[in-house]
């Protein structure tokens, strides 16, 4: 009598089924799942803390980190007002950057290096990157939406500076503004760079901006 | 008389089997599903609004920070406002009812409600600007994140992961001006670039110590 007929046929493939079905129902690793990850020690993982953006049920609109109050001012905000605003104190735009914002930027050219990256951060989308107009945001969204004009015509090139800072600052008719998510500096830095790729894609009609006066307010 | 058959000699080599992979088992599955790299890699959220990096960043070929804008600035990424979208959903696909809830928050005042993906242990301690400073990509943690319909988390998030970087940050260094570019290798790197790179890495020092991280 051998040894497989008095015992129970070991049943090999039941078990390796079984860790097969379960593998397969588990999945590969780092499978997508909508469900929250399983977080098996909790102690301090949640501190009585609120982080950034978390929600809050003290505040009505529920949100932990408050808005600033009116009338208020941030620790870092620009207090000189024609830096801030691009209008001096008679109410005509600064006709050119400030002689304070380049100083910080340490140079002109510098300054205009870090608007060229701004720049590419905040209007290429719908300026393109040469300002003529033609950004993605205009080629996919389709006609008679948005539709940015070209950097490169005469009332633009003749344009104050003051004025490209308080358009990127304020917005303009169809343009958003851009005040909540760049700073001042960054802002005269990209007017800067505007500058820039003017005087570059100036096809022989006027190599220099003359920067006219215009009433700010 | 013999009261056992013969076979049951074996038993104790079969149990010696079948404890071992029995352990192996629980071990495999301790180790494989029980690990970070499943528990984290791969949650995707649902999110009120079915906005797509893919679109947006890949596609419009929008930069990161035009809506994670203070990312360069200050510890938290942060998801943008109602008004980052509005800038261009005031004029583009209005009617779009997938749109309804950031329209809803424009006219409300009240958040639209973006449900947290990445998201560490409080008792640890996460910078990103000082990553980006040091020239850490986006892509190092995020992964192709303009690739994604959904953001999906693509890395453990474990602090074996961060200490892995800080204790070998070669190969995540890359220039300053290539931090959000999806794509960049470093075999893409000009001379100036290797030069600002090795100069980045010099500068580096990631805390391995306890107490850089959980302060
Ligand atoms: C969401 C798309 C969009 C982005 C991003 C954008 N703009 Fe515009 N911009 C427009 C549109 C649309 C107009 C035309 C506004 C109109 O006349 O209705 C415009 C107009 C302008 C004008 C001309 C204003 C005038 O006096 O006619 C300037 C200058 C300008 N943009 C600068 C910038 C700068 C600098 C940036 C980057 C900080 C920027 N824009 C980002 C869409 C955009
Ligand atoms: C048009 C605006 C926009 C742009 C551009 C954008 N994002 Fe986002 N991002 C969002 C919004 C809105 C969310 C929140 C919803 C979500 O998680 O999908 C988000 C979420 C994220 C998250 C997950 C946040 C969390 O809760 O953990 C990551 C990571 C992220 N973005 C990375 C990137 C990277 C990297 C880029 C550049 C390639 C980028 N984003 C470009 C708007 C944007
Ligand atoms: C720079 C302009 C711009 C910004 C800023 C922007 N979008 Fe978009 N969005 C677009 C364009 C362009 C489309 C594509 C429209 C098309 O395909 O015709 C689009 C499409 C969408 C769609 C798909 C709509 C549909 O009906 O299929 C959603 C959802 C969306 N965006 C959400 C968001 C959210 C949320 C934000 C803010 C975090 C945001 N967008 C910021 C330009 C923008
Ligand atoms: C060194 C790794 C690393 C890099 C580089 C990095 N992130 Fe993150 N990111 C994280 C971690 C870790 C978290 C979770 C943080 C937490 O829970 O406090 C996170 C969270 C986020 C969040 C959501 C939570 C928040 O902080 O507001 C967003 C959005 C985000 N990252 C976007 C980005 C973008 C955009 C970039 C590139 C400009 C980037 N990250 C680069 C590791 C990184
Ligand atoms: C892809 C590489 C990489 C990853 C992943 C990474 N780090 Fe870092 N981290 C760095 C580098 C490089 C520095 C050095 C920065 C410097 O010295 O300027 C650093 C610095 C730090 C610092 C020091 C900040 C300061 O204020 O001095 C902390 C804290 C830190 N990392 C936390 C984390 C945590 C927590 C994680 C995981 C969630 C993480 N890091 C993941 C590369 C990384
Ligand atoms: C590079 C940053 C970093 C350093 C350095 C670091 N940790 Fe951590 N640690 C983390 C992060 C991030 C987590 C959360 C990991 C997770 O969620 O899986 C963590 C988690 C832990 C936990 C687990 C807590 C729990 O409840 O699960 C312990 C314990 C811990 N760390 C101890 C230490 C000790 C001891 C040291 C020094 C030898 C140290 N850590 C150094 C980033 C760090």
């Amino acid at each position: 009598m051998s040894a497989a007929d008095t015992l129970p046929r070991p049943a090999w493939g039941a078990p390796a089924l079984a860790v097969m079905a379960l593998a397969m129902i588990a999945g590969c690793q780092g499978q997508t799942s909508a469900e929250p990850p399983i977080v098996p020690v909790r102690n301090m993982h949640e501190l009585p803390r609120y982080d950034a953006q978390e929600a809050s049920p003290y505040f009505a609109d529920g949100r932990a980190m408050r808005p600033p109050v009116p009338h208020t001012i941030a620790r870092e905000m620009e207090v000189d007002e024609a830096i801030d605003t691009g209008v001096d104190v008679e109410g005509d735009y600064v006709l050119s950057i400030p002689e304070a914002v380049v100083a910080r930027a340490g140079g002109l050219e510098d300054l205009t290096r870090r608007g060229h990256e701004r720049y590419d951060v905040y209007c290429v989308p719908c300026h393109g990157g040469l300002g003529d107009g033609n950004g993605m945001v205009p080629e996919v969204s389709g006609v008679g939406t948005i539709r940015p004009p070209t950097f490169h015509d005469d009332r633009l090139r003749h344009a104050p500076d003051g004025q490209i800072y308080a358009t990127i600052r304020n917005g303009i008719r169809n343009m958003p503004a851009y005040a909540h998510n760049v700073p001042v500096h960054d802002r005269w830095a990209i007017v800067a760079y505007v500058r820039a790729l003017q005087v570059n894609q100036a096809d022989g009609r006027t190599a220099a901006l003359e920067p006219q006066t215009g009433a700010g307010r | 008389m013999q009261i056992f058959p013969k076979p049951l000699n074996f038993l104790p080599l079969v149990a010696a089997l079948g404890v071992a992979a029995g352990g192996g088992v629980v071990t495999f599955v301790f180790v494989y599903y029980f690990s970070p790299s499943n528990l984290q890699v791969g949650y995707a959220p649902e999110q009120p609004v079915p906005y797509s990096h893919r679109l947006h960043a890949g596609q419009l070929g929008m930069d990161c920070r035009y809506c994670h804008a203070n990312v360069e600035r200050s510890g938290e990424a942060m998801v943008p406002p109602t008004q980052t979208c509005m800038g261009c959903h005031s004029q583009v696909r209005t009617e779009s009812a997938r749109l309804a809830p950031v329209r809803e928050s424009w006219e409300t005042g009240m958040p639209v409600e973006w449900v947290r993906v990445h998201n560490i242990p409080d008792h640890a301690y996460f910078d990103h600007s000082v990553h980006l400073a040091a020239g850490v990509g986006c892509v190092s943690c995020h992964g192709r994140v303009d690739r994604m319909e959904v953001v999906t988390v693509q890395e453990p998030l474990s602090m074996g992961w961060c200490l892995d970087c800080h204790r070998n940050p070669d190969d995540h260094i890359r220039p300053i001006s290539r931090i959000t570019d999806m794509a960049w290798t470093s075999e893409d790197a000009t001379e100036a670039e290797r030069r600002q790179m090795a100069g980045l890495l010099a500068r580096a020092v990631p805390p391995e110590n306890c107490s850089g991280c959980h302060r």
